[in-house]
């Protein structure tokens, strides 16, 4: 059995291409010990990215807004003693967020199962589902960044991770035109 | 009657029945997420047929928060009893993106984009069209205006804000030559800001920021600049009162709140003095009708005054055919003239009889700038004030 794989096939072919790039390399438990840091971590990258678009409050929003979900998301299921290694850059036509980290195997189960549905399942009707659902299970609360951010953005969201590792790298493109849209 | 949290504040405005979102509610903590979901569901039992969820002064939300406000709306949705507006601003994108699709849970819950809706006069001025006539009208007042701004306070060194920018190239003009620390220029309309970023670039101008920003919602902290300029602004908002509590947030005390408004009362010439004051009299009355106030250059001093500002100064800028260039006067007054008769008599439905009257007077204006015996002017009111300490 490959202990990797990868969920969506969503290839970029201009991300050869970057024109500007932030990288963060951080520890998972400075969030953990202070949640605030999503936050700070998210506008930081955001306020420093935006110079480079012509509409830079709208694209700071953008930036932020995604970032923060899927930061959120990933390294609250991470280590605490591992590093989360957080990268920004744009293409002519994408935004691409990416982060990699360690996750526990059950965290990992339950992320490969989120993504799947993200690219497997009509979108529409699953947010629609997830907005419209009452079950207060922590797991559901928390898929509901990372559905909105497919959904509200646009966003192909893809993954490899390697389950005896346990470790994961993520993508996420955003195309140019959602900042203004 | 609030919540607050360390970036964030919720507040109830009872004139409206609006529950005010404003900061950052990026909450992780599970009791101050059903603090927010119970102070809704409060509010919610307190009021009868409409309750307003107003989101145009948040920044950012994140899922949770934003799951406890659906839980809201569901619970809303279930009890009946009310019917929800939401409130947004085209100016933050995560509003933009995410907000509309709450509607889609509740036939009852009405969405609102805030600037397209409650400005009556704004959309028409804010074309790419626009710009060329935003240029010439500083063509003709920065030479004179200079000298009004350094006399009412501005200084090298300051950190300037000019609201309702425009196309930017006041605020460029202060930067460069008036030599502000920063000066941030905030407008509403995108194809402004876009040409002031451009100018900026192709100027290099360092200590200039341009933003898409709401002025009477603005994304900006308390007491931040030391002089806060809105020019010929105020006249198109039909509650100048909104916009003028956001000028005056922003402002450290003992700052300078700056105001230029028109007066169509003051516009005369000779000869052709009767088709002159003939044609802004109608002018002036067709921009009230579509809420504008191009009369509000008089009443600057009462605007002041109302606010609480301290040490006002007041002055009058005689654009005129002496001290400026007749054909850049021209100019305007041919933009003027295309504005009027065509953009606004179009939106006001005006009769072929009324659209060729207008046409006619303002050509009379025209005639009397070219002639170099004529004589006309247009005078703009200057008024500043000190925010008390």
């Amino acid at each position: 059995m490959c202990p990797s794989i990868t969920i969506g096939n969503f290839v970029h072919s201009d991300a050869k291409n970057v024109l500007s790039h932030i990288r963060l390399v951080l520890p998972v438990n400075d969030f953990l010990l202070d949640t605030r840091r999503y936050n700070l971590v998210s506008n930081y990258i955001a306020e420093y990215s935006s110079y480079h678009f012509e509409h830079k409050d709208r694209a700071e929003n953008l930036i932020s807004s995604v970032f923060y979900e899927l930061l959120e998301y990933l390294v609250s299921s991470s280590h605490g003693s591992s590093k989360v290694d957080i990268r920004f850059s744009t293409s002519e036509e994408w935004l691409i967020f990416e982060l990699s980290c360690k996750i526990s195997s059950d965290e990992l189960m339950q992320f490969k199962e989120l993504l799947t549905e993200i690219n497997q399942k009509d979108l529409e009707s699953y947010y629609r589902a997830i907005l419209e659902s009452d079950d207060a299970a922590t797991s559901l609360q928390r898929k509901m960044g990372m559905v909105m951010i497919a959904h509200d953005y646009h966003a192909r969201v893809t993954a490899t991770l390697d389950e005896d590792e346990g470790s994961t790298f993520l993508q996420a493109f955003v195309r140019r035109e959602e900042i203004n849209t | 009657m609030s919540i607050t949290g360390e970036r964030f504040l919720i507040s109830y405005d009872a004139i409206d029945q609006q529950i005010n979102f404003e900061g950052v509610l990026r909450v992780v903590d599970e009791s101050d997420l059903q603090s927010i979901g119970s102070y809704l569901s409060e509010m919610h039992e307190r009021l009868d047929g409409s309750m307003r969820l107003n989101f145009r002064k948040m920044r950012y939300i994140n899922a949770s928060a934003l799951r406890v406000i659906i839980d809201f709306l569901k619970y809303a949705r279930e009890s009946g009893k009310l019917s929800i507006k939401i409130i947004g601003s085209k100016v933050l994108t995560w509003e933009g993106k995410t907000l509309p699709n709450i509607k889609s849970l509740w036939d009852k819950i009405e969405f609102l984009v805030y600037d397209e809706n409650f400005y009556k006069s704004q959309r028409i001025i804010e074309d790419a069209d626009f710009i060329p006539l935003l240029r010439n009208q500083t063509r003709l007042l920065w030479p004179l205006e200079k000298e009004v701004l350094v006399k009412h306070g501005l200084r090298e060194g300051m950190k300037v804000a000019d609201i309702c920018c425009g196309c930017g190239d006041f605020a460029l003009l202060i930067a460069k030559e008036l030599k502000a620390s920063i000066v941030t220029g905030i407008d509403h309309s995108a194809p402004a800001i876009e040409y002031a970023v451009r100018l900026q670039n192709e100027f290099n101008i360092l200590n200039a920021d341009f933003r898409l920003g709401d002025a009477t919602a603005l994304i900006m902290d308390d007491e931040l600049f030391d002089f806060v300029l809105c020019r010929l602004s105020l006249q198109i908002f039909s509650k100048p009162e909104e916009i003028l509590k956001e000028l005056n947030r922003i402002l450290k005390p003992g700052g300078r709140l700056y105001l230029l408004g028109e007066d169509y009362d003051l516009i005369t010439g000779y000869p052709n003095e009767e088709e002159i004051r003939t044609v802004y009299n109608k002018a002036g009355t067709y921009g009230t009708q579509i809420g504008m106030d191009l009369y509000n250059g008089k009443k600057l001093y009462s605007i002041l005054s109302g606010i609480r500002m301290g040490n006002i100064k007041l002055d009058y800028i005689n654009v005129d055919t002496i001290n400026s260039d007749r054909r850049v006067f021209a100019d305007m007054i041919a933009s003027w003239r295309f504005f009027s008769a065509e953009t606004i008599g179009k939106r006001l439905n005006i009769t072929k009889e009324e659209h060729d009257e207008l046409l006619a007077g303002y050509d009379a204006h025209l005639k009397t700038i070219k002639n170099r015996f004529g004589y006309t002017k247009w005078t703009c009111v200057a008024a500043s004030g000190e925010k008390i300490r």
